[in-house]
């Protein structure tokens, strides 16, 4: 039997749900697998050496999480960054946009906040100058990107990987798994989601809405279009290109360039869900 | 002095520790809850356009994303003053019940019952959702029967089964289709009647453990919860504070929470410690969840 580890760094467990999420076939996934280490699911308290594949939900933020990485590496044969955070960074990524004593005087400071300015420091492991994705520590073997990522690419890849094969990404980006309608123009102005009611069944980048699409990898259906939400990007980079966020600037200037700078926090759009992956991984004073 | 320290606390989501600091008897003295992480939404927050923060804010727990998504869509609603139309506010609270069928599936059948079904003396290896579904796999196919009805409601309403992302000030960005009610509806009976046996589960399992339920985690606190013209809800209402002894009931608006709640910085913990303004701290500690919604419920 295959013996798996599975762990929440700095995630928010969200995959470990989407992974729940398979339902009724982790009935059939469960009993040819050994979960060794899940402190989700169970309370076994050390990380058992000999693990054949390691899922590590979560970026890395604190020392502890440095440590414990480390640890996982070096006691399993494969390791895989599972989700978006662990691969790119994910949404904690946001938090390289401030120093680090910048960010805990906001958290520990806010107007709900009896004693303002104490900063938690005893017991708790220090913070780590920026949010990095867990490949900048060890070798990655496999990556499953998403916000979660879906349980359909979560089974694929998984089973690949117990099967000794290589488990294969989408390479396609949204649009081409997205059903809206492009009719080949560009977009007049770019607007927030609030501003207008998209027309329906029509592609919403070019109905001015921004979306990222373009840029991002296939493989979640295109649920946010299909509900009328432009894409944020969750889903990372395609394998084509280096930076997600340079590659949806690029698209976004090229259809209207006065209108794209007029575009509101570009950072926090553009890098959303990959700030620690990008070229520009935090903020350059 | 001696200390004990359990890491990580499992079977939660989120990462802790418990400190058992011990005197020079070897006695447990002090107890602490150490939250052993923190992310910093309340920095990366401001400033971005107030209509992306529930497209980021559900992040914060990849169980109950679908609260923290309709609380921040809801906070904006207010900011801006908007009325949101009938039927958006029923598909946010049906998206909103939809998470609590999962989260309450989940947090019984796959991370507490383990405990009570399997034993508390079962080895971790075994006494866990894994070895549940060994032991009782139609027990378990019912919790995922539950689970899924909810996700599924989650995706319906909210776009995606975690982390939705429909909810914008104003309204919701998706309508329900006709299909996808009846497709809820065609499972609806088979669903309350499983939750209807999972209560008796957790009735015949609380009896069986009647003597730990009366004197783990026994404490005071005050009581907080939701309601409608005195009637408990979930998605929209007044708040009400209830002292300890049931005495003193302190009805205020969400909007009016800064006059309520305080937020304490403990040394050892990222997270901080709410509790009601008026009692300080630690005096106004208080509960939510379901014992907390029924106490201060007419």
């Amino acid at each position: 039997m295959v013996k798996i580890g599975i762990i929440q760094l700095c995630g928010c467990s969200g995959c470990h749900m989407a992974f729940l999420d398979l339902h009724d076939k982790l009935l059939e996934i469960l009993p040819n697998i050994e979960i060794v280490y899940a402190p989700i699911l169970a309370d076994i308290k050390e990380i058992p050496d000999g693990i054949d594949v390691f899922l590590v939900e979560g970026g890395i933020r604190n020392e502890h999480e440095e440590h414990l990485l480390h640890e996982i590496r070096e006691k399993s044969k494969k390791v895989v960054a599972f989700g978006t955070c662990a691969a790119y960074g994910g949404i904690p990524g946001l938090g390289n946009l401030y120093e680090v004593n910048e960010l805990l005087n906001v958290v520990y400071s806010t107007d709900s906040t009896n004693n303002k300015g104490d900063i938690p420091c005893e017991e708790i492991p220090k913070l780590t100058d920026i949010v990095k994705p867990i490949s900048d520590f060890v070798k990655v073997d496999y990556l499953i990107p998403g916000c979660p990522p879906t349980p359909e690419l979560i089974e694929k890849v998984l089973t690949a990987i117990i099967e000794g094969k290589e488990p294969e990404l989408p390479k396609k980006i949204v649009c081409d798994e997205c059903p809206l309608k492009k009719e080949e123009v560009f977009p007049k102005k770019y607007k927030r989601s609030y501003e207008d009611k998209p027309i329906e069944g029509i592609c919403l980048f070019e109905q001015g809405y921004t979306c990222l699409g373009s840029g991002t990898r296939a493989g979640c259906g295109a649920k946010c279009p299909r509900a009328g939400m432009p894409c944020r990007g969750c889903f990372g980079k395609t394998d084509a290109v280096l930076d997600l966020g340079a590659k949806i600037a690029n698209t976004f200037a090229n259809a209207n360039i006065e209108e794209a700078l007029k575009i509101p926090d570009k950072i926090g759009l553009l890098n959303r869900f990959t700030l620690p992956a990008a070229l520009i991984n935090r903020k350059i004073k | 002095m001696g200390k004990i320290c359990i890491e990580p606390i499992s079977r939660v989501e989120g990462h802790g520790k418990v400190i058992i600091v011990l005197d020079e008897n070897g006695k447990p003295k002090e107890v602490k809850l150490s939250i052993t992480a923190v992310r910093g939404f309340e920095q990366f927050v401001v400033g971005r356009p107030a209509e992306e923060v529930p497209r980021i804010v559900p992040r914060i727990c990849g169980i109950c994303q679908v609260p923290h998504h309709l609380a921040s869509v809801k906070a904006i609603d207010d900011a801006w003053n908007v009325k949101i139309p009938k039927p958006a506010a029923k598909l946010r609270e049906l998206m909103l019940l939809g998470n609590i069928i999962h989260s309450h599936a989940l947090h019984f059948y796959f991370l507490a019952a383990p405990d009570f079904i399997l034993g508390v003396n079962a080895a971790p290896e075994i006494r866990n959702i894994v070895g549940l579904a060994k032991e009782n796999p139609d027990l378990v196919k019912k919790a995922i029967a539950l689970r899924r009805f909810g996700q599924r409601i989650v995706d319906i309403t909210g776009g995606k089964p975690i982390h939705p992302i429909t909810g914008i000030p104003g309204g919701i960005s998706k309508s329900m289709k006709e299909e996808e009610r009846d497709e809820l509806l065609k499972e609806i009976d088979k669903i309350i009647e499983y939750a209807t046996e999972s209560v008796n589960v957790v009735k015949e399992v609380t009896n069986k453990f009647m003597d730990k339920v009366k004197e783990l985690g026994v404490i005071d606190t005050w009581y907080l919860g939701l309601l409608n013209e005195g009637k408990h809800t979930f998605y929209d209402g007044t708040l009400r504070f209830m002292s300890p002894d049931g005495n003193e009931k302190i009805d205020f608006a969400p909007q009016e929470y800064l006059d309520y709640i305080g937020e304490q910085v403990v040394p050892y913990n990222y997270s901080k410690y709410p509790f009601y303004k008026k009692a300080g701290f630690p005096d106004g500690v208080y509960r939510v969840g379901p014992l907390a919604m029924l106490n201060v419920a007419d």
